[in-house]
């Protein structure tokens, strides 16, 4: 599939067509479909940052653990260097889990308890062989603690319930930066984390980005936060991607109507745009939505016709980097036919 | 004045714990009016759920409410035996608790955990119980249906709008919403905060919205309180404070709120929160405070009427 967001091979990580169904098996006589057919390609070279945005059930941590390789797609295929993760060799598996880092949403769970938090910095440097003297490891421990504005006396040797959900968050980007990793998987990074706090720690993100060459997979449903760190973004809906492709273009004009609904919603201090006193009976739309035929959103979407119900919109190019999965913007409005079900003629 | 609903005067609640008192709620005082939309606004340890919690008189040890009155139309509330407060828990004042999508109980459908609350309170059973649990579903915008469906079979916003029904099912005075949206996305947080002023509107009750979010405070509130370190630093009608934040902690906070206009522009607040138990001197936030004079390090400012309807703790005003 040609989307903006594939390109010349081969990509440093690559996610082919992936689709996840969970749970076809003995209690449900339907599989849930958490993401569907989706691509997405990160360059060596040129470090960016890639946003992918989304409500809760949009399959959004799916891709993150697809990514990781905690999960094999049910469909599709993840690359590392152009090779399938199933087919890494020992050492390319290695050099796999150096090059891709997790930060996962909740600093609570990512840590061990019993074990200081010095436990989860040392054993990154020991596992990658990262320093060659222990004298050489305190040193990089506290040079990384110090670049996300922690103070290395005041981390270490502490208990995670010792420190706060954000100094807890930011402890995970030193570890991070310590491995000096080509790709950060963030998934919601800040989203427990206050306001105060939050800027911190994008700007960690956005320094490793700047300064160390690393790409950044920024999962998260705060569209505010993904258009000010990121370059491209993708908006997926019910595990399928709604619209894609440079931020600015996405965020300022957006094509979607659900792009346009998520836009509209973003509260804002001003209070100018207060929003209308209607309170909306979408409810019923949500348990029915999950009809597997046709636009997922079409039950929410003002602009509905009835191919939308039909068939499901494929993912097109409307503008040099943008592409769009909907009816509206595809002139002849007839689909291309799906090669995983047969086209239906009149 | 005959219009304030509740005076929350010198409110102080603490936690013991071993490294000493948490003091967690300082002296808060303010006042709700009839049909008003308050928000109380803070980062995490201002006090703000504290407070939430306090009102209700659902504080746990080893937390303890220290001393100050909470008087629901004349009446103190932190006088009442706990019997006479659990009859109006539910029926005059109501909380949302944060979190609260998750305290529905899994193994038992939607109607069964309204009809408890209804149960618990007056003796109406049947098809009279029946109807009201459908009023109620309808009143928050779902289905009637969605009675006999079970925590699991609802997405994160319609578990949310479960929890509104059974605050507002005895038809309180005041609801206390404590971060009601915090786990929903943008379109889901603004329908559950539009069905919660519906509703408030419908009963004319009143509303306190507990949050950190300035922006969905700027939505939806008409006052806001901005809490620090279990203080009030700041309040007044929330249109003046976003447009003209007196106290330099809500200036930050209100900048540190992401918006589409800046990109790439992070604004934070320097520094950490202070610890409740040994509060640094003077004003709790001068450690961090980018206008902080001499003066802030050594005496308390209290919170002033600086103009009509506007009040600030700080040393400037």
């Amino acid at each position: 599939m040609s989307s903006p967001l594939t390109g010349p091979p081969p990509p440093l990580l690559e996610a082919r067509r992936v689709t996840m169904v969970f749970g076809s098996g003995l209690l449900r006589f339907r599989g849930f479909v958490a993401l569907e057919d989706l691509s997405l390609a990160i360059h060596r070279g040129r470090a960016t940052v890639v946003a992918i945005a989304g409500e809760s059930g949009s399959g959004k941590t799916t891709l993150a653990r697809l990514l990781l390789g905690i999960i094999p797609p049910t469909g599709g295929s993840i690359h590392y260097n152009g090779t399938p993760l199933p087919a890494l060799s020992a050492q390319d598996r290695l050099a796999f889990r150096r090059d891709i880092q997790a930060i996962f949403q909740d600093p609570f769970e990512s840590f061990n308890p019993f074990y200081r938090v010095d436990h989860v910095l040392a054993t990154a440097v020991r596992k990658f062989g990262l320093a060659t003297s222990p004298a050489g490891a305190r040193e990089l421990v506290e040079r990384a603690l110090r670049q996300v504005g922690l103070r290395p006396d005041e981390t270490l040797g502490r208990y995670p319930h010792q420190l706060s959900g954000g100094q807890r968050q930011r402890v995970m980007v030193a570890r991070a930066m310590l491995i000096r990793p080509r790709v950060i998987i963030a998934d919601e990074p800040v989203s427990m984390v206050d306001a105060s706090l939050r800027a911190t720690i994008l700007e960690s993100l956005l320094a490793m980005n700047r300064d160390l060459g690393c790409s950044i997979v920024y999962i998260t449903h705060d569209l505010a936060t993904a258009y000010q760190v990121s370059e491209r973004i993708l908006i997926l809906y019910r595990g399928v991607v709604a619209e894609a492709g440079d931020v600015d273009a996405v965020i300022n004009r957006p094509q979607h109507p659900y792009t346009q609904l998520l836009v509209a919603s973003i509260p804002t201090t001003t209070g100018e745009s207060r929003w209308g006193r209607e309170a909306g009976q979408v409810a019923a739309a949500e348990i029915d939505a999950a009809s597997a035929r046709g636009c997922r959103f079409a039950d929410r979407c003002p602009h509905v016709m009835p191919i939308c119900r039909a068939s499901a919109p494929p993912l097109r190019q409307t503008e040099p980097d943008r592409a769009v999965a909907c009816y509206l913007y595809h002139p002849d409005g007839i689909p291309l036919p799906q090669t995983t079900e047969p086209a239906r003629s009149a | 004045m005959s219009a304030d609903l509740l005076h929350v005067r010198d409110l102080r609640v603490s936690y013991a714990s071993p490294a000493g008192e948490v003091r967690a709620v300082e002296g808060v005082s303010f006042t709700l009016r009839a049909g008003e939309r308050l928000g109380l606004a803070g980062e995490s340890g201002s006090g703000k759920s504290t407070t939430a919690l306090a009102l209700m008189r659902l504080i746990r040890p080893p937390g303890r409410i220290n001393g100050g009155q909470v008087l629901l139309n004349g009446m103190d509330l932190l006088a009442l035996s706990d019997g006479a407060m659990r009859g109006l828990r539910c029926a005059a004042i109501s909380l949302v608790p944060q979190g609260a999508m998750n305290s529905l109980n899994p193994v038992l459908r939607i109607g069964h955990q309204l009809a408890d609350t209804i149960a618990a309170h007056d003796d109406s059973r049947g098809a009279a119980t029946e109807n009201r649990i459908s009023d109620l579903l309808e009143a928050v915008g779902l289905e009637r249906r969605v009675a006999r469906m079970y925590p699991h079979e609802l997405s994160g916003g319609m578990k949310q709008r479960v929890c509104i029904a059974i605050a507002i099912s005895l038809r309180p005075r005041v609801i206390i919403a404590d971060e009601p949206t915090s786990a929903l996305d943008v379109v889901v947080q603004r329908q559950v905060i539009e069905t919660l002023g519906t509703v408030q509107r419908n009963l004319g009750a009143s509303i306190i919205l507990v949050g950190h979010d300035m922006g969905l405070m700027a939505q939806f509130v008409d006052r806001v309180g901005v809490l620090y370190a279990g203080r009030l630093v700041e309040l007044g009608p929330v249109r003046d404070i976003m447009l003209d934040p007196l106290h330099p902690y809500t200036q930050l906070l209100i900048a540190s709120v992401p918006t589409l206009e800046s990109r790439g522009v992070f604004k934070g607040i320097p520094g950490l929160p202070p610890s409740l138990v040994n509060p640094p001197p003077g004003c709790p936030f001068h450690p961090r405070c980018p206008k902080v004079v001499d003066r802030c390090a050594a005496d308390m400012p209290t919170l002033r009427e600086v103009r009509p309807g506007r009040w600030v703790a700080c040393h400037l005003h």
